[in-house]
């Protein structure tokens, strides 16, 4: 006797499209990688990623930058650092804001410039200890990241490729400035002229 | 500032300091409680924290960083466990600790004698007519402490006993033990003779115990009165004991040693804003002037030592001695000061007792290898204040001496032999974080 349709326990092969089995194998893959895209690190690796001291690097490379960066909140108000503190970090704002400002003596403080999110702030901290030349108070709640010079020298010692695109960055980012200081003195003194 | 700004400012610190509490006592806790763990932990992750950088140095995908930890481990166990078993072996046991009071105690009244000219029954030279007041005095005292108990007395007798029984049905190759174990029953007869008591007395009675024993001793043993079982069941249990503890030493050592600045970041999130550039300048600072003293130490330590064995084996003294004492000598010159008094003091105990000595130097002989050992000890010593010190360790950490020498007895008052060689370290740990903490508060204008 034929078995009906009702009685038959085994169900039809289902046959999946080609999208179908490309959308699968993301979704299998990516809970098996879910932690590590997931992580604070990855998003940190991500996040560096878009900052100029960093754009060079690999994902690999970024990863081990990652590990030695550490990610700090601020309070409305308060100094990420303040004038005449030696430097020791490269701080980069994750997100809010940042004032730099140069204290006067009626307690008033003179507002120089106003960060946000991507810009980063103390970078000569990375070259040597020499005092911070201006503070920087977070004027709304602020997240930032903070890559300290003594891990970026250890990082120097054992990988070298990593340290070698931050330093060069870091040189072009100088020169950049030192040029546009020229241009605006050299505004001014023809001004004066 | 507003009443919400002073409430929230009052809160936290209220939650600070329960929590500063909580943690202390917890600390506190953890500390007695978890005692026997502390030492098996502190040297895994000191061992770690010494082997880091050599570590953090490999790169490239063939070292693989567990397989590196794992051989790492592996040396580090295994000098270790071959270090601590070969002092073991060479430190004296039982019967012999007994022989080598015998010999130190004969060798030293041999030695005063020749010294101070009493040989032969003669009046004494200069030196005992002018000190032999104050030096007998202090002499007796020695002997006086290196006389055996009534309990090792009979101990010793019984061996002897026992070994010139075995001297009657011995082979050929036992000639050399039997040659020693009589040569030392001679030197304490001897001892007897100069303390002037009773020999034939005390040989009877031996005589009598040895022959009770002779039932129970199992043949060829040295003797023990300790019942077999007992001893193997205390022997596990003391295994399991040691065991459970060290097992931590290698989870410290290998946690630590791939710790890749993790355990650093946790510690910093608890760093409020405003001291975190600071704590981490501090931290920086004291890493690199301890990992530098710790590191210069060490070489430094096993140069002396190497110093010290290869002046020992010139003199004569044979390479195992040789070996055992210059690590001693190397370990101690941590100590300032005291570690060269340390291994000058071992050096001239077993100067004392050395017998047939082939020394490579052809003017030294028993009579004066008292004087080279103490002439190694001074020359190790001096190569060490011109040479090793300045240039492996460098100025770095400079200690007053009397904080040195308070801190050496004060550290073995309190903490016994460990407390004698861990005391410097620990004052330079204090020194580097407080100067460079200080600083650090000055720096960031905190204080």
């Amino acid at each position: 006797m034929k078995p009906s349709p009702a009685n038959n326990p085994i169900p039809e092969p289902t046959t999946l499209s080609t999208h179908e089995k490309k959308t699968a194998m993301r979704i299998f893959w990516g809970q098996l990688r879910k932690n590590d895209r997931n992580s604070a690190d990855n998003d940190i690796v991500k996040f560096l990623k878009k900052i100029p001291f960093f754009e060079n690097l690999k994902k690999r490379q970024l990863e081990q930058v990652a590990q030695v960066i550490y990610a700090r909140d601020y309070r409305e108000g308060e100094y990420v650092f303040e004038i005449g503190q030696p430097g020791a970090a490269l701080f980069i704002i994750q997100s809010g804001e940042v004032a730099i400002e140069i204290p006067s003596d009626d307690n008033e403080a003179t507002q120089l410039a106003t960060l946000t999110k991507h810009a980063f702030l103390g970078e000569l901290a990375l070259l040597d200890e020499s005092p911070r030349s201006a503070s920087a108070r977070a004027i709304v709640p602020t997240k930032v990241l903070a890559l300290f010079r003594k891990d970026l020298d250890q990082l120097a010692e054992v990988n070298p490729d990593i340290s070698t695109p931050i330093y060069k960055a870091l040189a072009m980012i100088i020169g950049n400035r030192l040029k546009a200081t020229n241009e605006l003195i050299e505004k001014k003194l023809k001004a004066v002229a | 500032m507003t009443e919400q700004v002073r409430a929230r400012k009052f809160r936290r610190l209220i939650v600070y300091s329960l929590a500063g509490l909580f943690f202390a006592l917890l600390s506190i806790g953890l500390f007695v409680g978890l005692k026997p763990l502390l030492l098996p932990f502190i040297l895994g992750a000191f061992l770690a924290y010494l082997f880091k950088p050599l570590a953090n140095s490999f790169k490239g995908p063939w070292a693989i960083k567990y397989a590196r930890a794992a051989a790492f481990l592996f040396i580090v166990g295994s000098s270790l466990y071959y270090g601590t078993k070969m002092i073991k072996e060479s430190l004296p046991t039982g019967i012999q600790k007994i022989e080598l009071k015998v010999r130190l105690q004969y060798r030293f009244n041999e030695r005063y004698l020749a010294w101070m000219g009493l040989q032969d029954n003669d009046k004494g030279n200069f030196i005992y007519k002018s000190l032999g007041p104050e030096l007998d005095p202090f002499k007796k005292k020695i002997v006086e402490y290196l006389r055996l108990t009534d309990e090792e007395r009979k101990q010793f007798l019984v061996y002897h006993q026992q070994t010139e029984t075995k001297n009657k049905t011995a082979a050929a190759g036992d000639e050399v033990v039997n040659e020693k174990a009589d040569r030392y029953y001679q030197y304490y007869l001897a001892n007897l003779k100069a303390a002037k008591i009773d020999i034939e007395n005390l040989s009877k009675q031996a005589k009598d115990e040895a022959a009770a024993k002779s039932d129970t001793v199992v043949a060829g043993s040295t003797n023990s009165d300790l019942p077999k079982n007992g001893s193997q069941k205390s022997n596990l249990a003391a295994l399991a004991y040691t065991l459970t503890n060290w097992i931590i030493f290698p989870l410290a050592f290998i946690f630590i040693l791939l710790d890749r600045g993790q355990i650093i970041h946790f510690f910093m999130r608890l760093i409020p804003n405003r001291y975190f550039e600071l704590t981490h300048a501090v931290i920086e600072k004291v890493d690199d002037a301890l990992g530098k003293y710790i590191r210069g130490t060490i070489i430094q330590c096993s140069l002396v030592g190497l110093t010290l064995i290869l002046g020992f084996y010139l003199c004569g003294i044979e390479l195992k001695i040789a070996i055992l004492i210059g690590v001693i000598g190397g370990i101690t010159n941590a100590i300032p000061f005291v570690g060269a008094f340390i291994a000058c003091v071992i050096g001239a105990i077993y100067s004392l007792i050395a017998e047939n000595i082939t020394p490579i130097l052809p003017f030294i002989n028993e009579n004066n290898l008292m004087l080279a050992v103490i002439g190694v000890v001074a020359f190790a010593n001096l190569l060490d204040n011109a040479l090793y010190q300045p240039l492996v360790v460098g100025s770095a950490v400079n200690i007053h001496p009397l904080v040195v020498i308070i801190g050496v007895f004060g550290g073995s008052i309190m903490f016994g032999f460990a407390g004698l060689i861990f005391a410097i370290p620990a004052i330079v740990i204090f020194k580097v974080v407080t100067e460079t903490f200080f600083q650090g508060l000055k720096d960031y204008r905190i204080i």
